[in-house]
């Protein structure tokens, strides 16, 4: 089976889910959200372009157009079978809620922990190793809010020396009270 | 949030974790190995302390050229990796340049090897164009070269009886080929053979790669670990593949002509060159067969821009492994990878000592 075939299941689902569940988002709410990167530079960009995300946000609102946006994410490289890239990410960031077509703009910064992971078999042997990596991420996101609960991101990600990739997420905002 | 809810985000986590979990699989058969940590030699040369003593002599003294002024070591020296560090060699006359860069003879006892280890010493690709099967014949190249020893008052048939004598005269070598080879006779023959025993002990398998290869994770740094996948995944190794990062095939890459040379060096006659090994290349410096590209940079772009630079040579004739090239011209820090992968190719270990004097007293 493709492993690209998750990546597409979970959209599919989180589609449906919102469709079948339209609600309205709170000012303080969680939402859930899956990403997908193009690395497009960096020491990390030797093969795996493609980098898969799911992400848990906290909106909290501080302001009238302001939310602080703590994030908790788990991203992987799930195409190269032979190297394959997974990070953990622990962000908090700052979003500010426009009236136009651009919903929302945020930044993010925080911590990242990554592990590479390596296979190459040579004559004599298999070598297997990891290579890990904490690091310090900086992420800038615009949000174009598609539907009441569903939001489409466009973000740039800079992991500095490692990485440096843009991406587009889909965000579920689950409000607190139904309807 | 509903049980629906947490139920979605537990599902992404699952999904992601599943992929994770997923066995890394060994990437293989992209036929590129370690160097074995001694080379072999032909049945009829084998190697003895005696012949690297006498051929390492030999590989110093500036006796085995006409003039007394070129020794193999005045194009091949250990200071410079076993090269000369010019574009082109100074050969006999030291206002003329030979045609081509001076290869290193650092592995040179591997050439011909596969990626299987398998090697016929006998049978070993030698030269930018493959004109000489053994270190044995190619020693004969440049002892016989009207550029490089013999200089052109000689004609091969004249030279090699003189140069015989030439040697037998010296007592120390008398003594040295008796030692080496049961007898005081002194032929071309010996000659070759004493050199290529002493080449054979000019290997370098202990590269940061070789013991990467041998199973020594931490050998390479990251970079060159990301380096080696990336050399990998841009098809560099279907050229440069085998211990020797060579196919030893020849191939036409268009490199721009040396702009010092009056005739086109056409190579095998159609352009093709061998492709080189690409061992200790931070000594080896400049690359390519005639020197024109002074840095691994200006070869990188080289191969990103994927165009011929000689007049002689269309884009269409470019070979195809070199087209299929799957470079990133605008990714810096992938080419610094490829790059800091091929300095994991580098090993200082070999001998590079000089003696201190050679038997003929010539300097």
């Amino acid at each position: 089976m493709s492993l690209k075939l998750p990546g597409l299941l979970l959209l599919a689902i989180l589609c449906l889910t919102h469709f079948a569940e339209a609600q309205v988002a709170s000012q303080n709410c969680f939402s859930i959200g899956i990403a997908s990167s193009l690395i497009v530079s960096g020491e990390q960009n030797a093969t795996y372009d493609i980098v898969h995300a799911a992400q848990v946000d906290y909106s909290h609102a501080i302001g009238k157009k302001i939310s602080l946006l703590p994030q908790l994410g788990y991203a992987l490289s799930p195409y190269n079978k032979n190297f394959r890239l997974t990070a953990f990410q622990a962000l908090v960031g700052i979003e500010y809620t426009f009236k136009k077509v651009i919903h929302s703009f945020s930044v993010h910064t925080g911590y990242e922990y990554s592990q590479e992971s390596f296979a190459f078999k040579f004559d004599e042997s298999v070598v297997r190793g990891t290579i890990s990596n904490p690091a310090i991420v900086l992420k800038g996101t615009v949000s174009f809010t598609l539907i009441e609960n569903l939001r489409i991101q466009t973000f740039i990600e800079v992991v500095p020396n490692l990485r440096t990739s843009v991406g587009l997420r889909l965000a579920y905002f689950i409000s607190k009270n139904k309807k | 949030m509903s049980k629906h809810h947490y139920s979605t985000i537990i599902l992404i986590f699952l999904c992601l974790q599943a992929c994770q979990k997923a066995e890394i699989e060994p990437l293989g058969n992209f036929n590129i190995n370690a160097l074995p940590l001694t080379a072999i030699a032909p049945a009829n040369n084998p190697i003895t302390e005696e012949k690297i003593k006498l051929g390492r002599l030999l590989f110093f003294d500036p006796i085995l050229s006409a003039n007394n002024k070129v020794a193999c070591a005045s194009c091949h020296s250990p200071t410079k990796g076993f090269t000369d560090g010019l574009q082109r060699s100074t050969g006999f006359a030291s206002n003329v340049m030979t045609t081509r860069n001076s290869p290193t003879i650092l592995n040179a006892a591997f050439n011909g090897m596969n990626h299987l280890g398998e090697h016929i010493p006998e049978l070993s690709p030698m030269f930018y164009d493959n004109r000489a099967n053994s270190l044995e014949e190619q020693c004969f190249g440049p002892l016989l070269s009207p550029a490089e020893m013999m200089g052109p008052e000689f004609s091969a048939i004249e030279y090699i009886p003189f140069l015989e004598e030439k040697v037998f005269q010296i007592k120390e070598y008398r003594a040295l080929f008796k030692d080496a080879f049961g007898d005081s006779t002194i032929t071309i023959e010996k000659v070759t053979q004493a050199l290529a025993t002493y080449e054979r002990t000019l290997i370098t398998p202990n590269s940061p790669f070789d013991r990467f290869a041998r199973g020594e994770t931490n050998a390479m740094t990251e970079q060159q670990i990301r380096g080696l996948e990336a050399f990998i995944d841009a098809g560099c190794n279907s050229c440069h593949s085998g211990p020797m990062f060579s196919d030893y095939k020849l191939h036409v890459l268009g490199v721009g002509e040396h702009p010092g040379l009056s005739l086109a060096d056409r190579g095998d006659g159609q352009f093709a060159f061998r492709t080189t090994t690409l061992r200790n290349l931070s000594f080896t410096g400049p690359y390519m067969h005639n020197g024109t590209q002074e840095t691994l940079e200006e070869v990188m772009v080289f191969y990103e821009n994927k165009e011929s630079e000689h007049s002689q040579v269309t884009d269409d004739e470019l070979a195809q492994e070199f087209q299929d090239l799957r470079m990133r011209p605008f990714d810096q820090s992938r080419k610094a990878e490829i790059i800091a992968f091929l300095e994991a190719l580098n090993d200082p270990g070999f001998d590079r000592s000089i003696p201190d004097s050679v038997p003929s007293n010539l300097q």
